[in-house]
């Protein structure tokens, strides 16, 4: 005897078909499938790379340099994973992040300003001097040309990948930058980024931590607010326009536009605990008091089930010879 | 004792063929809500056929030819398709009750199958290889950092995204699959609510 009563072995039965079921829906789900992707295609908008941003907004590119530079941006000063820094996602004592360690090192003015540039003076030697002059100076003096030259970026113009900027003292933070702003224009940076004896020399060059941390921030959220795709504007259920995006992750999108997600400093963690709480609700829904009625309250179930209601007595008296 | 016969013996008896096979169903099965899960996992089927396919040839060859991009285009689409379909599903178990009468590991399964299905489809729009891929890739990247989880799940890392999205996560998905279909098949269609029930779930 099977170890459970099967309704099937109980209740009064019909002819049914599995598998025939199975092959019609597969043939109506492969035909519609198919009919949607051949009348609408798919999204595809190219990616955004760091030659274009060089190109296209030399100003913006050199102010994410210069910030990496300084060691004040977002990623310079993020902590876990991608330096030995304070973890900013914690509650109290309670930091996954921190725990977790460094397991994507990135030393932003490194890997962003002083690397590339190191690569490039083999093959022009001034970059070498003006990297040698830099490096010689005092903290002081290269804090104060980095001030000097950020601040004289806020008003500078760049057009078509040239950038004019006031004269004033910028050590050879100018020269460096342009340098950059040339390698950044050609092309380097991007392929030279994700292509370290890391990556086993471009080999295994799948990894694209660095470019990508490089172009998120300004870069990248200015390119997503003109295409409609930030948070605040639902962009995730979106996708490029008119494609319907991951709809199936509102809630997780919105978390972060309402408080605490949107205030808190430790946003981010306070949505993925919520998200993994929402899981573990669902997961034991069964045992939750109120959430486990709700099919009762609203008996959506009558419906379904009209026909067997709507007939029960007729049935009963051969279910009940069946038990 | 013989572990062979032991396995047969208890398949025999808690998985017998006419339930795994039936070819009579409860007359209370009429109701269109019922395919909603076969439509699941038809569209699963499609999306993990078309994924095979373009696996085989190649991110170049679903990216920028022409052929390919119908296939591409069906993945797409698919992934829609299916979690149309996963919801329906989701929302005729939940207002049936679906769990009643011993059918709790049936439910959790099928959560886990939500869960992974979605982690599956994200892993999807990280590696689409466009501006809306790089963009949820930098954007996502500090929630799962927050979890300690960069160092097995790093957003902007397009090789790990790759093996989770192409192995890991559709064994998992496969096997979770697999183990809710004998459960469904073994404890057979949850039957009807019956007014003690109302009472007391």
């Amino acid at each position: 005897m099977p170890k459970y009563q099967n309704p099937e072995d109980i209740y009064p039965s019909k002819e049914g078909d599995l598998i025939k079921e199975m092959l019609v829906a597969f043939i109506f789900v492969s035909v519609l499938i198919t009919a949607l992707a051949l009348i609408f295609k798919s999204p595809f908008e190219p990616p955004v790379t760091i030659r274009q941003t060089a190109e296209n907004n030399p100003v913006l590119f050199e102010q994410t340099a210069m910030r990496d530079l300084m060691g004040t941006s977002a990623i310079a000063a993020y902590g876990p994973p991608y330096d030995s820094g304070p973890a900013q996602q914690s509650l109290g004592k309670f930091s996954p992040e921190q725990w977790a360690g460094v397991s994507v090192p990135v030393n932003a003015s490194d890997v962003y300003v002083f690397t590339p540039l190191e690569a490039a003076s083999n093959i022009n030697p001034d970059i070498r001097n003006v990297l040698a002059e830099f490096n010689s100076a005092t903290d002081a003096q290269k804090a104060a040309w980095e001030n000097n030259y950020y601040n004289a970026l806020q008003n500078s113009t760049g057009t078509a990948g040239i950038i004019s900027v006031s004269n004033g003292d910028y050590g050879p933070v100018e020269s460096m930058m342009n340098y950059l702003l040339g390698l950044g224009k050609s092309g380097f940076m991007d392929s030279s980024l994700n292509n370290g004896a890391e990556y086993n020399n471009g080999v295994y060059a799948y990894n694209f931590s660095r470019s990508l941390l490089f172009l998120q921030g300004e870069t990248l959220t200015d390119i997503a607010a003109q295409k409609g795709l930030l948070g605040s504007q639902l962009g995730i259920i979106k996708d490029i326009s008119p494609y319907p995006g991951p709809w199936w992750l509102i809630l997780y999108s919105y978390l972060y536009q309402i408080p605490p997600y949107s205030t808190a400093a430790a946003g981010d963690l306070l949505v993925a605990l919520t998200m993994v709480g929402v899981f573990l609700a669902i997961l034991f829904l069964p045992f939750i008091p109120v959430l486990n009625r709700i099919p009762y309250y609203i008996p959506v179930y009558k419906i379904i089930w009209r026909r067997w209601y709507k007939n029960r007595n007729e049935f009963s008296s051969i279910t009940q010879d069946k038990q | 004792m013989n572990l062979t016969k032991t396995l047969r013996d208890k398949i025999e008896r808690d998985l017998p063929m006419e339930h795994l096979l039936p070819d009579k169903l409860p007359i209370y099965v009429s109701s269109f809500v019922y395919m909603f899960g076969i439509l699941t996992l038809t569209s699963f089927i499609v999306i993990i056929l078309s994924g095979v396919i373009m696996v085989l040839e190649g991110p170049t060859w679903y990216q920028f030819s022409a052929a390919g991009f119908i296939f591409r285009s069906i993945h797409f689409w698919g992934v829609q398709v299916f979690f149309f379909f996963l919801f329906l599903h989701f929302f005729s178990v939940f207002f049936t009750a679906g769990w009643r009468e011993g059918r709790f590991a049936t439910w959790a399964i099928g959560t886990f199958l939500l869960m992974f299905s979605i982690i599956e489809a994200f892993t999807g729009i990280l590696m689409e290889g466009g501006f809306f891929a790089q963009w949820n890739q930098v954007q996502s990247k500090d929630a799962f950092n927050s979890l300690g989880l960069s160092g097995i799940f790093n957003t902007l890392n397009n090789g790990q995204l790759y093996g989770l999205h192409v192995s890991a996560i559709p064994a998992a998905l496969i096997l979770l699959l697999i183990i809710h279909i004998i459960l469904i098949r073994q404890k057979g269609v949850v039957p009807p609510v019956q007014p003690r029930q109302k009472r007391h779930a």
